[in-house]
């Protein structure tokens, strides 16, 4: 690791060393780890009994419940394995729009993703990245060690914004495509219908996987912050229109406000974790926000 | 005048201003580039149609703004709406074309004026109680008494429209408007209107006017077109008269050179015929080639000495208005030429000037005096005159010459050393003395010079051949001197110098036939008389004018005036200075003031014989001025004219309210209350809300 990467460097990597990243349900990685697996194996912490069938190892049949109740039972301990976090991050040309931040969204993503990545592989975790825009640009496969992050890093220095988001149809994809019990991290702007990203996201649910969404977008896009007549240009389809937004500015805030609303409720509603950063907001405050100590 | 007219119709022209917002708006638009934005989704959600809303309002707001500069233009534009609406007391200017090509036939068989003045009774019959007429000529006519400036009384408009007649003059109709706009300021009417009755020849419509001032606002010009269905078969115009350039003397041959015009395409024969003072009466027939030019020599026979006039006058041709040419001239009977110094210092110059001495043969008089005393007739100086008290005399020579004498220094014919210089207000000196043992040619350097008057030949030529000199003193002359005679290589030996009125001739040949063969030459005579006959601007007591051209008195405004016709048309005026204007036709004219008298020749303007007349409805002579063209088909159609344009409805304050409408809605378009969303959940994202990371 060195400080070449754009968006790692040292001085953040250094703030982000105490910060853990946890899952809510059980995951299945390969090796052992810190977070709940859905099968049981050899752990210090107790899981439940269940009968003892020929062919079990005699040694683990609890004998002090034989002697309370007379039936052979075993006692079986949750397995511990390690976390395997795909990391999707959208590279659609609506992400290289900045006005009031201190960077573009694009640039903002890559450092949280960077950021999380470094977290996950310091706690022992597994980190994978997907870069997509309307469907799957590139995908590196979950690594384990400091070492393995270097294409990925790479990666994210050599995103060019462009196409059009289609954020379902990568959750899909990567639905399909994830076979163990993962937690992904999807960072967009999520500027696409709220009801399709649900979809996705409750495609991902669906197939138990843990689904952390982290919604970036800049303040300028919460807010309108430029008057008079203007013409506005879309970045991803080039369309134009002009507007006075003075006459259009609480309807507009208060459109962004549904939207925001829609999808906070539909990630609840799947059982995804939700969080709005603001590009104003530092990367390491935005990740300790979410990740770091109550 | 139209049903609809505008009374400033200068804003009528400013009319494209009104696509300025239109061009404003594209050129911005061009110019601006858009502001790039990730989304416009959240825009579509407001209203799906904002786009096509906001695009037609840009549009109407562009209409209603263009409709906003039209109103205001049209209204400042004024526009009436004559024949309905008020109708209340009427101010009404009539301005009748008097000038010479009125007195052309007209469709009625009368002149063109006659018809126009008729019109006018007819309309001052149908003036109201409360209703005032003015008379405005094109040519002011000081037989003719208008009544000063608007007035009801109709039989003091009757009795001036009664004293109208043809002049010979052209006049302005620019200043004939103003005149009849100038009528109007006073004048508490509710409408005005100016009528103009003319045949709008060419010459005087045709121009354009320089600083024309408007008549007050809401007033209506309307211009009467008189036909002019006859035009002349044959016409022929007298364009000027030339007289001699040498003083004219009693008892002599006058030649006069009399300039005619043919302007038609056919030939022309007419005849000159002639009238002096005294009563001499003469007559030659002209032919003149279609579309020419031609100079008819004519000779009046003597008169006695003091002023004298003649009268000229072309019979039988079509149009008389352009026939008529009087001249006048100062006589004298003789004329004296006083040669300072003895006989033999000026050669053979006094016997040429005078053979007999008395002026029985040249109508000059010779004499001799010792020293000059700068008091009249042709001084004959030599150098030498000026060898004693030099500056004094150069001084008295300088103010006889100014106040309008003439003069000749000539080397004495015995002189033999060089001459003394001479003051610096001369232009031309002699240098020093040269001589040619053979002979050096004498040449003419100034033909058009009036000292060769009589020199001429058919070609122009100078009748002054193989003339040799042997002594001489060139001239050294600047640009301002006018060599007459001289060397053929350019070296002036007589030069002249205008001072003041007078003029001067140096010499630096002496008349001797030891100098020259000059004085061997019968053209000598000739030469020598001419010098002596030189007309200066002493004799401006007399003016030559074309009728209807102003009279410019050098008189005090305030002293009286008196103008008295001597022959030609008819004219015993009194005022003052300042009140008279012009003299419309041709005669000779006394015009005397407290100290003296100006004689005053006027000839007929020839521009009013051109048979060209504006056909069209653009006057290029009223400018930018709101006006109309009606074809005058007698008096209804003046007095219809006149009761339609009583009734006006003015436009003005109803497009005033509808640029006021269109900026109101201007106004409220382009600031629209600010729009809703369709489902409001709450009023403004919050983004310290608990689930928002930010700062």
């Amino acid at each position: 690791m060195t400080a070449a990467y754009k968006y790692l460097p040292p001085e953040l990597a250094d703030r982000l060393r105490g910060l853990g990243v946890s899952v809510r349900r059980p995951v299945e990685g390969g090796l052992q780890g810190l977070h709940r697996s859905p099968h049981h194996g050899a752990s210090v912490e107790f899981a439940d009994y269940r009968e003892y069938t020929r062919g079990d190892p005699p040694n683990r049949i609890d004998w002090a419940v034989y002697a309370r109740t007379d039936r052979h039972v075993i006692r079986r301990y949750q397995e511990e394995t390690n976390l395997r976090a795909y990391i999707l991050v959208d590279t659609s040309e609506s992400m290289s729009f900045r006005d009031a931040g201190r960077l573009s969204k694009m640039d903002y993503a890559c450092h949280l993703a960077a950021g999380l990545m470094f977290v996950l592989v310091n706690q022992s975790d597994a980190a994978g990245l997907t870069l997509f825009n309307d469907g799957v640009q590139k995908q590196f496969p979950p690594v384990g060690t400091l070492g393995g992050l270097r294409p990925m890093l790479l990666a994210l220095e050599e995103i060019k914004p462009s196409g059009r988001s289609r954020i379902d149809q990568a959750l899909h994809t990567l639905a399909e495509q994830i076979q163990r019990r993962s937690l992904v991290i999807l960072i967009s702007d999520l500027l696409q219908n709220p009801a399709d990203t649900i979809r996705g996201i409750r495609h991902l649910q669906h197939n138990k996987h843990e689904v952390l969404v982290l919604h970036t977008l800049d303040a300028a896009e919460i807010n309108l912050n430029f008057s008079g007549f203007t013409e506005v240009r879309e970045l991803e389809t080039g369309a134009r229109l002009p507007i006075q937004a003075d006459e259009i500015r609480d309807a507009y805030a208060q459109e962004v406000q549904k939207f925001l609303d829609e999808l906070r409720r539909g990630c609840l509603g799947s059982l995804a974790d939700y969080q709005l950063i603001d590009t104003r907001t530092p990367v390491e405050e935005a990740l300790h926000a979410k990740f770091g100590q109550p | 005048m139209t049903g609809l007219t505008a009374l400033n119709p200068l804003f009528l022209s400013l009319l494209p201003l009104a696509a300025l917002p239109v061009v404003f708006h594209l050129f911005f638009r061009l110019k601006k580039s858009p502001r790039v934005f990730s989304t416009l989704m959240f825009f579509d959600r407001i209203d799906p149609k904002l786009n096509a809303r906001r695009r037609l309002r840009e549009w109407i707001i562009l209409l209603l703004r263009t409709l906003l500069i039209l109103f205001l233009l049209l209204a400042l534009a004024r526009p009436v709406w004559f024949g309905i609406g008020r109708e209340g007391s009427v101010a009404v200017a009539l301005v009748l074309d008097n000038s010479g090509s009125m007195s052309g036939i007209g469709a009625d068989g009368r002149t063109k004026l006659k018809e126009a003045v008729d019109a006018a009774r007819g309309l001052v019959a149908q003036l109201r109680d409360q209703d005032s007429a003015g008379i405005v000529l094109l040519v002011a006519d000081p037989v003719v008494p208008l009544p000063a400036g608007l007035t009801a009384d109709k039989s003091a408009l009757r009795n001036a429209l009664d004293r109208i007649s043809e002049t010979e003059a052209s006049g302005s109709v620019a200043a004939a408007v103003e005149r009849a706009g100038a009528l109007f300021e006073n004048s508490a009417a509710t409408h005005f209107e100016i009528h103009v009755l003319s045949d709008l020849q060419s010459e005087k419509w045709g121009a354009p006017p320089v600083n024309l001032r408007a008549p007050r606002p809401g007033a209506s010009l309307v211009v009467h077109r008189v036909p002019s269905p006859n035009q002349p078969k044959s016409n022929v115009s007298m364009v000027g008269v030339r007289l001699p350039t040498k003083v004219i003397l009693s008892g002599r041959k006058l030649p006069l050179e009399v300039q005619l015009a043919n302007a038609l395409n056919r030939e022309s024969r007419v005849r000159l015929n002639w009238l002096t003072d005294a009563g001499t009466r003469g007559s030659d027939e002209v032919i003149l080639p279609a579309k020419s030019e031609k100079t008819a020599a004519i000779t009046l026979e003597s008169q006695s000495p003091g002023f004298r006039w003649a009268g000229l006058q072309l019979e039988g041709d079509d149009f008389d208005a352009d026939n008529r040419a009087f001249i006048g001239f100062n006589c004298q009977e003789k004329r004296n030429v006083i040669f300072a110094g003895k006989a033999s210092d000026f050669g053979q110059l006094p016997l040429a000037v005078s053979p007999a001495g008395d002026g029985k043969l040249s109508g000059l008089i010779a004499s001799f005096v010792e020293a000059p005393d700068f008091s009249g007739g042709f001084l004959a100086l030599t150098w030498d005159t000026f060898a004693t008290d030099s500056p004094a005399r150069w001084a008295r020579l300088k103010t006889f010459l100014e106040a309008g004498g003439s003069a000749l220094i000539v080397p004495a014919a015995t002189a033999t050393a060089n001459l003394s210089p001479p003051p610096d207000w001369l232009i031309a000196a002699p240098g020093g003395f040269q001589t040619a043992s053979n002979g050096l040619a004498l040449v003419a350097l100034d033909k058009a010079n009036s000292v060769f008057s009589d020199l001429r030949d058919e070609k122009g030529d100078i009748a002054l051949r193989n003339v040799k000199v042997f002594r001489f003193l060139p001239l050294r002359s600047s640009p301002n001197a006018t060599p007459v005679l001289g060397l053929e290589d350019g070296r002036a030996l007589l030069a002249e110098q205008k001072v003041g009125k007078g003029r001067l001739f140096i010499s630096g040949l002496a008349f001797d036939s030891a100098w020259s063969t000059l004085t061997l030459k019968p053209g000598f005579i000739a030469l020598a008389q001419n010098l002596a006959f030189v007309q200066t601007g002493a004799e401006t007591n007399i003016v030559s004018l074309v009728a209807g051209e102003p009279l410019r008195l050098r008189l005090p405004a305030k002293d009286p005036l008196q103008v008295q016709s001597l022959g030609g048309s008819p004219l015993d005026w009194k005022g003052t200075p300042a009140q008279f204007a012009t003299l419309p036709r041709s005669g000779v004219y006394a015009a005397r003031g407290e100290k003296e008298t100006i004689y005053v020749a006027v000839r007929a303007s020839e521009k009013e014989g051109r048979q060209t007349f504006i056909a069209g409805d653009a006057l290029p002579a009223l400018g930018s001025l709101a006006y109309s063209v009606k074809d005058f088909s007698g008096g209804e159609s003046l007095v219809s004219e006149f009761r339609r344009l009583e009734k006006s409805f003015d436009l003005s304050p109803l497009l005033l309210l509808l640029a006021l409408a269109a900026l109101a809605a201007e106004g409220w378009l382009a600031n629209p209350p600010p729009l809703k969303a369709k489902l409001v959940t709450k009023s403004k994202p919050d983004l310290e809300e608990e689930n928002v990371v930010t700062r």
